[in-house]
């Protein structure tokens, strides 16, 4: 029996140890976390196609995909048909016998996985009572069942005609070549499909259409913002292969960068915008929008194409027959266009100056619904978005930047156009008009979309995989432009935002795949944006960040980056270990409380006994009287000796301080045994009497960072003290540090600017201060700040005077 | 707090225009919206014991946009919740109504915070709303609900964080969660 217990005593420790080596390199004796610890053995070993500073190797390759695509857009019955050319060029070094091509429509059959995987998110029926669906969702469900919704892959053929063997997977499509691709040789096929355009107001997809029964035109208008509209290659790349990952309707998606040549056939009185330039401007355009396009080149403020006016008389009717619209676009990874009879269309050229490309249209599309809102400032922030970016990273490459309104989606990105949600609001007098969080939010989000333009549409980071290489690097760049548009409007961008959801429990590392994340908001945009700001204002200086920030984003321009390439140049260009700052925000879920538990006050013993034995006495003296013998002399009580003071012996006169010749001999030899140097250090600590100070600090939240210290001073000086993060570096829980001043320290604060993120204020103070919570501050403030007041209602107030009191009384 | 609290709060008076229809059976999934890339569609409560106070304070944040848009549906009219106060104070009157805590003792016995209006207040990008109630003396879990904007929009997530003796004890209220329980 004993022997039984043994061997499985055996097996389940050989178990375990494969379970440690699986996990790489372990601290497996006691408690030591090193925070420190290189990335290396977690990040892709370096190769020839992504090097080990962090730019592409020397063998780097990417794919190229070019589209021909002509299609007809169906008014009535809301259908897309047509065919894409596609040619395929394989500059990876590996044979391809098949290729991978995504088919986001199929997202919305029935069927997907995306929506058989989908959980109920009304109230739980389990409760006894009735569960809750709400008119909207239930609309959702019947559209669902109604709507012919997905990809109609009619034929696949390749260039002689041949039919292709195609599978479809989900949202995905195999086609199997009739023979292996080589490297470097091409294959060119056709596609001839259709699908229904989803309605925009029901599933509130990034793409679709958005109906307006209530306009004069018989029947009702429709605007289409036309996305992930034709079968599109699947990246194939060094780190993953095929990255074909079924699209679940998070997680974006990355694509190859190709040439566009699209011919869009849509009824003759819609305004079409789209990635690209527009070919045929002779044939779609009045010579006045032509002209007016010219004006616009060089105009100071955007001028319309379509005015309102005209927008409004083209939408009060319909036509029956068509037009063909072709744009073409060079080295873009997607297309994307709108088309309507509402559209207004207004532009402003925007001039780079020794850029390749110097001029860039920047242009926006909007129904009446988006009104004043969007002509005060579409095009303009547009612009204001492209210097600033352009700035940090390079030049704007392409020839048009646009922001295209379509209500039911918040905002999404294409290569050169935005699809934005903020409108106006009509009132029953037929005015319309926005508040001030509506126009705020038209300006954030078309920042952020334009900023896309940037990342992941031209450093091609894979949304899908690691959604915060976009959208976190993209959140911290709009943060930059839209405080450079007014910094008076609180944007909201500040570190303290992200405390909350740090230190909650329900959470995943940022380096987490796209689908698996928790809570996508603060994961991939907030998070990885406060870190990356954290990096720039507090961890390496502006200075530094900038300039390897645009190293990475000018490495990767029109190429494709991963996670580890961007950590590996930040470090490369800027000379600074930030592994610890990576595995502790983007690998882990910690959060950041630093906290000073105490401060010791020193000062130098001189080792002369005269000063030193001194300075005891004083000490001693210092220390509060005896409760009892102040009692006993409050009642009047006087001690033997206070009565009898006419006997004292040598001991009343002398106390354990008394200084005698001993001491000062052993002072003397003291002095005459010690090298010059010592002698000096020694004379000069005694002459300088400086303040030993002692912080104690520890490290509650387990992220390691810099320790940013405010002194304040016995005569009310103030003196910052940065510690860098690697003070943790040999124990991330406690350290202490030793300061010492010439002032008498008063008090200590930690992150006085609240740059850090730090979760826990009041243990930021020594001595510690109470920190009212937010209830306790708005009490006392009485019931809130200013802001949030009507001002443009108040304002409108009279005066009153002593008359209207004593009407009023 | 029995369920059934939960369904007196959901009944409360100013309704949302998107009416809520009662089931009784729920056979199917639902098309929960796609999301764009803007859009955050999250808000955060803190819920802190605060010892000095001797109050339960509860502390609502959500982003002003989202809150302004969730108020014109469901008040049926457009607001204005920088602009106005009247508009703060409605919106702030249907997060209460969508909020509700139960303390339980260590006896297993519940009750129903009292949880009483405090105010709002507009900080950045975001709306605060404000309630507290006395602490009770024992307290050993705490059940939650919260539906404030999940009833119009299925994918608002909303994350609790009850502040308890310098401990965090996270709830996430997303996909079909709508009353949850802690221990603290």
């Amino acid at each position: 029996m004993k022997r039984i217990v043994l061997l499985i005593a055996v097996i389940s420790t050989l178990l375990s140890s494969s379970v440690l080596l699986a996990q790489g390199i372990q601290q497996t004796k006691g408690s030591y976390q090193d925070k420190f610890r290189q990335l290396d053995e977690v990040l892709p070993t370096p190769n020839v196609y992504r090097n080990a500073s962090g730019q592409p190797g020397h063998q780097y390759w990417q794919q190229e995909v070019d589209y021909e695509i002509d299609v007809a857009l169906d008014e009535d019955a809301q259908r897309i048909s047509g065919t894409e050319t596609i040619r395929y060029q394989n500059n990876s070094p590996d044979t391809l016998g098949y290729l991978w091509l995504q088919l986001d429509q199929n997202r919305f059959r029935s069927d997907s996985i995306g929506n058989m995987s989908s959980t109920f998110t009304g109230s739980s029926p389990d409760s006894g009572s009735p569960a809750r669906i709400s008119l909207g969702q239930l609309r959702a469900l019947q559209y669902s069942e109604d709507a012919e919704l997905g990809y109609e892959i009619n034929s696949v053929r390749d260039s002689s005609g041949n039919d292709l063997t195609h599978t479809i997977v989900g949202t995905l499509m195999r086609i199997d070549l009739a023979r292996s691709l080589n490297s470097g040789q091409a294959v060119e096929f056709e596609i001839d499909y259709a699908y229904n355009i989803v309605n925009g107001d029901v599933l509130r997809p990034r793409g679709g259409y958005e109906y307006f029964p209530d306009d004069e035109n018989e029947g009702g208008n429709y605007l289409f913002a036309i996305s992930q509209w034709f079968p599109r290659l699947v990246a194939y790349t060094d780190y993953e292969g095929w990255t074909n990952r079924e699209f679940l309707g998070s997680g974006e998606f990355t694509l190859e960068f190709g040439d566009y040549e699209v011919s869009l056939t849509v009824p003759s009185d819609h305004i079409v915008a789209a990635t690209g330039e527009l070919q045929n401007a002779n044939q779609v355009l009045t010579r006045e929008q032509r002209d007016r396009l010219q004006e616009a080149e060089t105009a100071d403020r955007p001028v319309f194409i379509v005015t309102p006016e005209e927008a409004l008389e083209n939408e009060s009717e319909g036509v029956d027959d068509t037009k063909t619209w072709r744009f073409a676009a060079e080295n873009v990874r997607d297309f994307a266009w709108g088309s309507s009879r509402k559209f207004i269309w207004d532009a402003k050229g925007h001039h780079q100056e020794g850029a390749d490309q110097e001029l860039v249209m920047a242009m926006s599309f909007y129904p009446k619904e988006g009104g004043t809102l969007w002509s005060d400032l579409s095009t303009e922030v547009v612009i204001h978005t492209l210097e600033v970016y352009s700035r940090v990273s390079f030049d704007f490459p392409y020839p048009t930047a646009i922001s295209l309104n379509a209500g039911f989606v918040g905002g999404m990105e294409y290569p050169m156009i935005t699809f934005n949600g903020p409108r106006t609001t009509l009132h029953d007098d037929g005015s319309r008009t926005y508040s001030l969080a509506e126009k705020r939010f038209l300006i954030g989000v078309v920042i952020h979309e334009v900023g896309h333009f940037y990342f992941p549409m031209i450093v091609n980071s894979d949304e899908r995989q690691w959604t915060w290489m976009d959208e976190g690097i993209n959140s911290y760049l709009d943060s930059i432009a839209s405080r450079e548009w007014d910094a008076e409007i609180p944007w909201g961008v500040e570190p303290r935002y992200i405390v909350d959801y740090m230190v909650s429990q329900t959470q995943v590392p940022i380096m987490t795949q796209s689908d698996s994340v928790l809570r996508l908001g603060p994961n991939a945009y907030s998070k990885p944006a406060t870190a990356i700001n954290i990096l720039r204002e507090t961890i390496m200086g502006r200075e530094l960040f900038d300039f390897a920030f645009k190293e990475y984003s000018r490495q990767w321009e029109f190429k494709r980056p991963t996670p580890a390439d961007f950590f590996r140049t930040m470090e490369e260009a800027s000379g600074i270990d930030l592994d610890w700052f990576w595995r502790g925000w983007f690998y882990t879920t910690d959060h950041v409380d630093i906290s000073l538990n105490r401060v010791y006050e020193m000062r130098m013993d001189t080792q002369d006994p005269d000063i030193d034995y001194a300075r005891q006495r004083e000490t001693e003296k210092a220390l509060p009287p005896s409760l009892y013998n102040q009692r006993n002399r409050e009642e009047g009580r006087q001690t033997w000796v206070e009565r009898n003071p006419d006997i004292r012996d040598f001991y009343d006169d002398n106390d354990q301080f008394t200084v005698t010749n001993k001491e000062r001999n052993a002072y003397n030899s003291f002095l005459e045994g010690l090298e010059d140097w010592e002698r000096e250090v020694l004379d000069r600590a005694v002459s300088e009497d400086l303040n030993y100070y002692i912080l104690e600090l520890s490290n509650e939240g387990g992220l390691v960072m810099p320790v940013i210290l405010e002194m304040e001073y016995a005569d009310g000086s103030k003196e910052e003290i940065r510690l860098p993060a690697e003070i943790w570096r040999r124990n991330a829980t406690q350290v202490k540090k030793l300061i010492v001043s010439e002032n008498e320290l008063r008090s200590v604060a930690i992150d006085p600017m609240q740059e850090t993120a730090d979760a826990d204020i009041e243990n930021n103070y020594y001595p510690r201060r109470i920190i009212p919570s937010r209830i306790e501050s708005f009490k006392s403030e009485g019931g809130g700040s200013l802001i949030g007041r009507d001002v443009m209602q108040d304002i409108k107030t009279q005066l009153k005077t002593d008359e209207d009191d004593e009407q009023d009384n | 707090m029995s369920r059934t609290t939960s369904l007196s709060i959901l009944r409360a008076r100013d309704r949302p225009r998107t009416a809520l229809l009662t089931l009784l059976v729920v056979l199917c999934c639902l098309v929960p919206s796609l999301g764009a890339a803007h859009e955050q569609k999250t808000a955060v409560t803190r819920i802190l014991f605060n010892d000095s106070t001797g109050n339960i304070e509860v502390m609502h944040r959500f982003f002003i946009h989202d809150a302004e848009h969730a108020a014109g549906v469901v008040f049926g009219k457009a607001q204005n919740l920088m602009e106005s106060a009247d508009s703060r104070k409605l919106f702030s009157n249907y997060v209460m109504n969508r909020f509700a805590i139960a303390a339980e003792g260590s006896r297993g016995e519940t009750t129903e915070l009292n949880l009483q209006y405090v105010g709002e207040e507009i900080e950045g990008q975001f709306l605060w709303v404000y309630q507290e109630a006395r602490q009770l003396q024992d307290v050993n879990a705490l059940s939650v609900i919260h539906v404030a904007l999940r009833d119009i929009w299925p994918d608002q997530a909303n994350l609790v964080n009850v502040e308890k003796d310098g401990q965090i004890y996270s709830m996430s209220f997303a996909d079909s969660a709508e009353s949850l329980r802690v221990e603290l």
